[in-house]
């Protein structure tokens, strides 16, 4: 298929979806879901009141906290085990059981431990996307190419420029992509903790479910949608631009 | 590769910088009283009977001499307790229920004042599904609350049981603040909630709904929300001074209110959350003045503020929650802040 | 999954249980500082764990939770895995669904529950649709890119070898489905735990959910940790199993 063949089909079928959930939205009415064109209408209004933005934003920067400290230690944990045979078999059973433990289920706990403020929510966003950062990192590093490391060595890298000229280079495509992964769980746990205890972006979609018309609360979902749309795509772009080389090395590889 | 070394400097950098943000902003206290700011949490809604305390932290402490206070909405009461305990606030908005049950479970808390005393929440049903208590036990039928175990839980089970209406055979489900719980039987998800007597004209003339339950018919006094302060935030000087200052605006704010129906029309005006308050004139806001500062005695001059109020009270409160020992009212409660507030008063 | 007792202990193993061992005794240092209300000691857990009464509780809560999990996760493989394959063997299919679902995807689950709670009520029906809504896309993604790598020739090398389309279907689609399926099962298997204790949280609060309620109510933070730990196990359990069925169905396949 070629590119313009894919984009015409990507057009119809969003074309058709559309057009399903309209008539589907007139027919049932905006009570039970609204029709794409009331939507339309209701997100200038809620455009133009602010809330949704300004709860938006603040809830992005905490989010962003809990998901910096994610990358800042889910990182070099992940190439740690990737390439330290003892930190390996230490973290590994706990990372097993961290990922499967649902996030909703201890929202509770924290709450209790932190109250509602900066850290309970950046401390669950940390909790829910540090350990895809730390998988996906391992991941990455454990596929280092063992000729290249041992090429490294027998020029007498130390370890430290091994780790710099050698492994980073070829983590960092996993790097960009734990990242990806991690940033789409931060999101989802943001929402969820705001969700519980009713407060920010999360809590305004609490009380704006409680409306009788679905409008106000399909806007703000289209919101989130389009959040989490323009920073996964934001941190790919970013991602390719800053280490073209690197990208292109492994690939060829 | 450079980039990418300074990249990582960057971030880590950056990470560190925001963790000490994270970690100082706490220590943020000044001994200067006018540099002072309260960081409280209010819950999410201000009516008519909330008002002169909202009115109380927002002018009567600037009055005193401090910064204009934070103010932050907490919608659920349940997380409002916990946030205090996680020391989230200085102050907290807080309901009497689940401050007893946190206390007895070994959290650090002292409850040093009333919001306000009695209740103007009413119970409004759908009276398409709900015509008497009995009908709340019938299958569809589902009530909310802000928080399961908080008081207007309580305050519904006593009722309840009164007219032979198992508790347990109730379908209640906790959906955070009384603007949610409005919107959620307008939009008939639920069948009968605890909301303001004035958000209920606005209700009723919206359909066939009724008021099935005034408190104040059931009980001789309702005590629901209370100013809640972590223990040893207490132990300090500062705060301790700053404790008594709250309880001074408020009770001026309380005699302000009772005297002059020009202040409380003033302060509805700028802190009620209802719809159109704004526009509200003192005529139109009159009755509600008047019930609360007259019959249900809501903003006592004195803020009645005793031990034995909450002992007549606690089997509302045992209703609903799961006490695992008799709540300890002395460990709780601290009168001393008021009475200080009152002797200053005079 | 043919573990032999010579296998079962292995010096990674050992490491691993020692990471485990030492990982619990250094929680319970910090926690002995602390209140159990701050941060419950891993004993006090377990003892609770072992507590008869709390037991028989936690098996009823877990019954019911189990049923609207396995309901859930039965109606997102049963739209999943044909949805996913048509979409990885047709492409005009899936560049028409792909932005869809890609879209929908993004919105995080959890956000849906006004909308759920709109449809289905509050209780059993809901719970399921949240399940499903969190387990389906998670295994559509693996079982797109899955049916869309199996190679074109195998069903050629098939049809020259005069088999009927059920016999490639059986024989060479399947056992070339199955890792990729396999692993679909697994990632959707921990949504759809993660789905059944959020949707017990979220709507009216039961089982787990109600559990947890009652332990924030009082303050419980010991119960808050177990059922954590349940659900964790719970989660692992159901990892394993589905890891034993791929072995054993790998191996059945095989020896046919």
């Amino acid at each position: 298929m070629t590119r313009a063949q894919r984009l015409f089909w990507n057009a119809a079928g969003i074309v058709l979806f559309l057009l399903a959930w309209e008539i589907v939205g007139r027919w049932l009415g905006s009570r039970i879901i609204a029709p794409p064109s009331g939507v339309a209408k209701e997100y200038l209004e809620l455009l133009r009141a602010g809330t949704m933005l300004s709860e938006l934003a603040s809830s992005l920067r905490q989010m962003l906290v809990g998901f910096g400290f994610a990358c800042a230690i889910g990182m070099p944990l992940g190439i740690l085990m990737g390439r330290v045979k003892w930190i390996e078999r230490i973290m590994t059973p706990w990372i097993g059981m961290m990922v499967v433990t649902s996030v909703a289920a201890m929202v509770p706990l924290f709450l209790l431990i932190l109250g509602t403020g900066f850290a309970f929510r950046a401390t669950i966003v940390f909790v829910a996307s540090v350990w895809y950062i730390v998988i996906t990192s391992y991941n990455g590093a454990r596929g280092v190419d063992p000729g290249l490391v041992s090429v490294a060595k027998s020029f007498g890298a130390t370890p430290l420029q091994t780790m710099v000229k050698v492994v980073l280079p070829a983590v960092y495509p996993y790097l960009i992509a734990g990242a990806r992964i991690g940033l789409v769980h931060a999101i989802r746990a943001m929402v969820m903790a705001e969700m519980f205890v009713i407060l920010g972006y999360g809590g305004l979609i609490h009380q704006t479910g409680m409306m009788a018309d679905t409008e106000p609360l399909i806007g703000l979902l289209v919101t989130l949608m389009a959040v989490s749309v323009a920073a996964t795509w934001l941190l790919r772009t970013v991602g390719n631009k800053v280490a073209p080389s690197y990208e292109q090395r492994v690939a060829g590889a | 590769m450079k980039t990418t070394r300074r990249q990582a400097l960057g971030m880590v950098s950056a990470t560190v910088g925001m963790g000490m943000g994270l970690g100082f902003g706490r220590i943020g206290f000044a001994q200067d009283k006018s540099k002072r700011v309260l960081t409280g949490h209010i819950l999410g809604n201000s009516l008519a009977i909330h008002i002169p305390a909202i009115a109380a932290l927002n002018e009567g402490l600037p009055a005193l001499g401090y910064a204009p206070p934070k103010l932050t909405r907490i919608d659920s009461m349940q997380v409002m307790t916990q946030s205090i305990i996680g020391k989230s606030a200085d102050l907290g908005e807080a309901d009497i229920s689940s401050t007893l049950q946190a206390s007895l479970a070994g959290a650090d808390l002292k409850v040093i004042g009333l919001v306000y005393a009695n209740s103007s929440l009413v119970f409004v049903a759908n009276s398409d599904k709900v015509k008497d208590f009995a009908d709340l036990k019938k299958e569809g039928v589902i009530v909310a609350v802000n928080s399961k175990g908080d008081w207007m839980h309580a305050m519904l089970t006593g009722p309840l049981v009164k007219r032979g209406v198992d508790p347990e055979k109730v379908t209640i489900v906790e959906i955070g603040g009384s603007a949610s719980r409005v919107q959620a039987l307008l939009a008939n998800r639920v069948q009968a909630v605890p909301v303001h007597i004035d958000q209920t004209p606005d209700i009723l003339a919206k359909g066939n709904y009724k008021i099935l339950l005034k408190p104040w018919e059931e009980y001789k006094l309702f005590i629901a929300e209370c100013w809640l302060v972590s223990g040893t935030w207490l132990q300090n000087p500062e705060n301790r001074r700053l404790a008594v200052d709250i309880q001074k605006a408020t009770l001026t704010s309380f005699r302000k209110t009772n005297k002059d129906l020009g202040y409380f029309g003033n302060c509805y005006r700028k802190y009620s959350t209802i719809k159109g308050a704004a526009q509200m004139t003192d005529e139109q806001l009159k009755p509600v003045w008047e019930l609360l500062s007259k019959t249900a005695r809501a903003w006592p001059d004195d803020g009645n503020f005793k031990r034995e109020q909450f002992k007549d009270l606690l089997p509302a409160y045992k209703s609903v929650g799961a006490f695992p020992k008799e709540p300890d009212l002395d460990r709780l409660i601290d009168t001393s802040i008021t009475e200080q507030a009152l002797k200053e008063l005079g | 999954m043919s573990t032999f007792p010579s296998r079962l202990v292995t010096p990674e193993r050992l490491t691993q249980a020692a990471s485990i061992l030492g990982g619990l005794v250094i929680w319970e240092l910090i926690a002995s500082q602390y209140s159990a209300f701050i941060l419950p000691p891993p004993s006090a857990v377990l003892k609770r764990l072992f507590d008869p009464a709390y037991d028989v509780k936690l098996v009823v809560a877990l019954y019911g939770a189990l049923q609207h999990m396995l309901v859930g996760f039965g109606l997102a493989v049963a739209v999943a895995v044909p949805l996913g394959i048509a979409m990885g063997r047709m492409p005009r299919l899936n560049a028409m669904l792909d932005p869809i679902v890609n879209a929908l995807y993004a919105i995080p689950a959890v956000a849906f529950v006004p909308f759920l709670i709109i449809w289905f009520g509050l209780f059993f029906e809901s719970r399921v649709a949240l399940v499903f809504i969190m387990a389906f896309p998670d295994m559509l993604v693996v079982i797109v890119a899955g049916a869309r790598d199996i190679k074109r020739n195998l069903f050629a090398v098939g049809r020259s070898f005069g088999a009927s389309p059920l016999q490639v279907a059986w024989k060479i689609v399947l056992p070339a489905m199955l890792p990729f399926l396999m692993t679909a099962f697994r990632v959707g298997i921990a949504r759809a735990i993660n789905g059944m204790i959020t949707a017990e949280l979220f709507l009216a609060a039961v089982n787990l959910g109600a559990m947890m309620k009652t332990s924030a109510r009082t303050f419980d933070s010991t119960s808050l940790l177990a059922i954590v730990v349940v659900v964790c196990l719970l989660g692992l359990a159901a990892q394993s199993l589905i890891a034993a069925l791929e072995g054993r169905f790998l191996h059945w396949h095989h020896r046919r």
